[in-house]
């Protein structure tokens, strides 16, 4: 049976240009080189243990998440929500983690003049791609799937209909960014296509955030509509489509399901069908065009045009290896774009509450008297501790860590300035223009002696945070060290988990804004307090960056 | 009588216990341009990662300029510069802030480090693109960047992995020359290379490398006379294979002929 049924894939996958015995060789060994491919030195890790933490910790979110909402929200909603949920995650992981699955010049020099058709190509990367997608997916979706067998309104059925639309919806989703890749290679070369991915994933970080916020906003009043008539509009998008579907394989029919759920499995058709079909015939094409086409040649600023903005450096950093941290970590903030992708989305953070907080009117001055807690304002200074949590995640790795040998040949005596310069640079390339741009901001609505003073708060208590999350710092010199797969998200998610200190850090502004007296003499205490933490930082990033020079440092090497 | 920069006793590298340098011992002089050669797999690149500072031996010692590598590692680096064979460079940067990027690591003063950068980099014509980044360098370009950041805090001693790869033809005879005169200056070259005729012109002394020992160490000449070669090339094949290179090659090509028949 089995013998029949891989005989009956070969033929089909023959028939669609896919040749199966590269397919199968190609896929096991890009998989084994995922999981073989260990992080640089010790404290890094390996493709495996970041998939696995990551399941674990989505796993968690989505079973909290499910705890919360199983009991009050209808089984629409309640697909809707994870669907909703899982889709965007897959997305932005592919996005973010993925885009040298699928666009790998690279590969493309070692296999580009073997004897393998664009589809099997083609194909090898999806794949490869899709089993991350599935592990995720099922990660995702696994505990709302089996809590939602106990919602009130869902039968016992539920988990083993949910379960399989949620994948094909993780998939779907997962295409759409597949296919996405797939227009932009059309169109652009390989450097700008980096760029606009970028920028993509910026606007997408944003939309997914502020979308969130308005969902959230709009589940009381879907709540109380009808179980179609309510929900219509949110049939319009694609998480809708497939929770259509999960109602209909309850056998709840609705005019609106059939139509929405139908309409899903269509375009699910046609993405797999027409789309992929069209871009794995020229994938091939493109990857070789990327290949050879030559790098956009930049011009930076030439350094007589930062005179002012150099002299402030050498006041403020003053050893040598000090100002070439400072320096080098300052360029890559401004253009390395694994950073900028991961850091800038944050940006949005305090717009999208900003904007919140003009649709709800909420926009009150935390100095002044007032009925109504002014929380918005206050949540837009964690902007400062959101961007901190990334960045520390972020500063170990890059796409460029190859150069890093420099680091271990350079007689660096006192590793704690190295990383004084690196905490420097990010205090004042990111933190002060974002403080000052927050207080020019809320000048609009406030007094601009009040949004100054709020703003220079958050900048002190990101000071703060900053020594705090660096002293949980893994070691490592900046940017030296090879991304693995997932990683990074593995890291973020971690990052997300030390949302008390967020909870803290609220507390304290709290106290801080309901006591204005207090503030200056405050101000002054956690600004020192902020100095000897960053600090200490510094001497314990060294030591342990020391460490793992002097343990193992032949692993690296070899 | 003229100092001894480099000296080296029993260096050997274990990796799981497979022995990739095998209880090397040598002494190289100021002034001198030594070639260390060896088949792939030798253990060239782990010596000159020992010898750099990169890696840590598992027996044995290094002294450079008199100074002992495992005991004061800052102190040899600041003598030392290095060009890898496979050493990347921050590509977000341009040549420009690479270098500086370098030079503030060797604490050079932010004059001196200004003015050698432009001086450097004028001569490897690369003066009208040092504003640009280094991902859109060719190959020979960043490798014209890389041995400009070796140079550039005037090091004692130079540590050089494959350095002509990737240049054109003009940078080589430079770089070639650099070498001579570098040397004719008092610095002390560690030449680490597959291409047996540039070693063969460029350096003074030669030491052959097989399976992590030294299996040679003289002159050319001193070499040829040993082994009653004509050439490196034949004196390398004599020392480092066992079997007749013609005759493997004949094998290798009818066997690949009758598997295709």
């Amino acid at each position: 049976m089995s013998r029949w049924l891989l005989t009956l894939a070969e033929r089909a996958a023959r028939r669609v240009g896919i040749d199966p015995h590269q397919y199968w060789h190609l896929l096991r060994i890009s998989l084994v080189l995922d999981f073989r491919r260990q992080s640089a030195v010790s404290s890094g890790q390996s493709t495996q243990s970041a998939l696995l933490m990551t399941c674990l910790v989505f796993g968690i979110f989505s079973l909290v998440l499910a705890l919360f909402t199983f009991r009050t929200l209808n089984t629409f909603l309640y697909s809707f929500m994870f669907l909703a949920y899982s889709m965007v995650m897959v997305a932005f992981i592919v996005l973010s983690e993925f885009g040298a699955t699928i666009i790998s010049p690279d590969d493309y020099e070692i296999l580009g003049h073997r004897p393998i058709a664009s589809r099997t190509y083609f194909a090898v990367k999806l794949s490869n791609l899709l089993f991350y997608v599935l592990v995720i997916g099922s990660a995702l979706n696994i505990f709302p799937g089996l809590l939602g067998a106990f919602s009130e309104s869902a039968d016992r059925l539920f988990p083993f209909i949910y379960f399989p639309v949620a994948l094909v919806a993780c998939l779907f989703s997962a295409m759409v960014v597949v296919l996405l890749y797939g227009a932009l290679l059309r169109v652009v070369n390989y450097e700008r296509f980096k760029d606009v991915l970028v920028y993509i994933q910026v606007v997408f970080s944003f939309f997914a955030f502020f979308g969130y916020q308005v969902l959230l906003r709009m589940m009381p009043y879907l709540e109380q509509g009808q179980p179609s008539g309510g929900h219509r509009v949110l049939l319009i998008a694609p998480p809708g489509w497939f929770a259509g579907l999960v109602q209909l394989g309850l056998g709840q029919w609705a005019r609106d399901y059939a139509l929405w759920a139908g309409w899903g499995v269509l375009m699910t058709g046609l993405l797999v069908g027409a789309g992929l079909r069209s871009f794995s015939l020229e994938y091939s094409f493109h990857l070789a065009r990327l290949r050879t086409a030559t790098a956009e040649r930049r011009r930076s600023r030439s350094p007589s045009g930062a005179r002012i903005a150099r002299a402030l450096e050498r006041v403020l950093v003053r050893s040598s290896e000090e100002r070439a941290a400072f320096f080098f970590v300052r360029q890559m903030l401004r253009r390395n774009r694994t950073l900028k992708l991961r850091l800038y989305p944050a940006l949005g953070f305090p717009i999208a509450f900003l904007v919140l907080g003009i649709m709800e009117k909420s926009m009150g001055d935390p100095f002044l008297p007032s009925k109504r807690f002014p929380s918005v304002a206050l949540f837009m200074v964690l902007v400062g501790p959101l961007l901190i949590l990334n960045f520390q995640a972020l500063l170990p790795y890059s796409e460029e860590h190859a150069a890093g040998w420099l680091f271990r040949v350079a007689p660096v005596r006192d590793l704690t300035r190295v990383f004084a310069g690196v905490r420097k640079a990010f205090l004042i390339s990111i933190l002060l223009p974002l403080f000052l741009l927050m207080g020019l901001l809320l000048s609009w609505f406030w007094t601009p002696a009040h949004a100054f003073c709020h703003a220079a708060i958050g900048f002190i208590l990101s000071y703060l945070f900053l020594g705090v999350a660096l002293l949980f710092y893994r070691g490592g010199f900046p940017f030296s060290q090879e991304p693995a797969k997932m990683t990074q998200t593995q890291q973020m998610t971690l990052a997300f988990l030390s949302m008390p200190l967020f909870g803290a850090l609220f507390f304290l502004m709290y106290v801080l804004y309901r006591h204005p007296g207090w503030l200056a003499a405050a101000a002054i205490v956690l600004l020192l307090l902020g100095w000897g933490l960053n600090r200490a930082a510094d001497r314990k990033a060294a030591r342990v960056t020391r460490r793992q020079l002097e343990e193992t440092l032949f692993t690296e090497i070899e | 009588m003229v100092e001894t920069v480099i000296q080296v006793d029993n260096l050997t590298k274990r990796y799981d216990g497979v022995l990739a340098v095998d209880r090397i011992s040598f002494t190289i002089a100021q002034g001198e341009i030594v070639g260390y050669l060896g088949p792939n797999g030798a253990g060239k690149s782990t010596t000159v990662k020992m010898l750099t500072g990169v890696l840590r031996p598992t027996e044995g010692s290094i002294l450079i300029d008199g100074l002992d590598l495992l005991k004061a590692p800052i102190e040899v680096k600041r003598r030392i510069g290095y060009v890898p064979e496979t050493g990347g460079v921050y590509e977000s940067l341009t040549a420009y802030e690479y270098l500086q990027l370098v030079g503030r690591l060797y604490h050079l003063p932010e004059e001196l480090l200004e003015h050698r950068i432009e001086e450097f980099l004028r001569m490897f014509g690369l003066d009208g693109v040092m504003h640009e980044r280094l991902s859109s360098y060719s190959k020979g370009m960043k490798q014209k960047v890389l041995i400009s950041a070796a140079l550039l805090h005037n090091p004692k001693v130079l540590f050089l992995d494959e350095p002509l790869t990737g240049l054109d033809a003009h940078s080589a005879l430079l770089l070639k020359e650099l070498i001579r005169r570098l040397a004719a200056e008092g610095k002390t070259i560690f030449y680490c290379s597959h291409i047996l005729d540039v070693v063969e012109r460029t350096c003074t002394r030669v030491i052959i490398l097989h399976k992590g020992r030294i299996v040679a160490d003289g002159s050319v000449e001193q070499l040829k006379e040993l082994t009653r070669q004509g050439t490196l090339e034949d004196i390398f094949k004599q020392l480092t294979y066992s079997a007749n290179i013609e005759e493997l090659a004949q094998a290798f090509a009818r066997s690949i002929v009758e598997m295709s028949a």
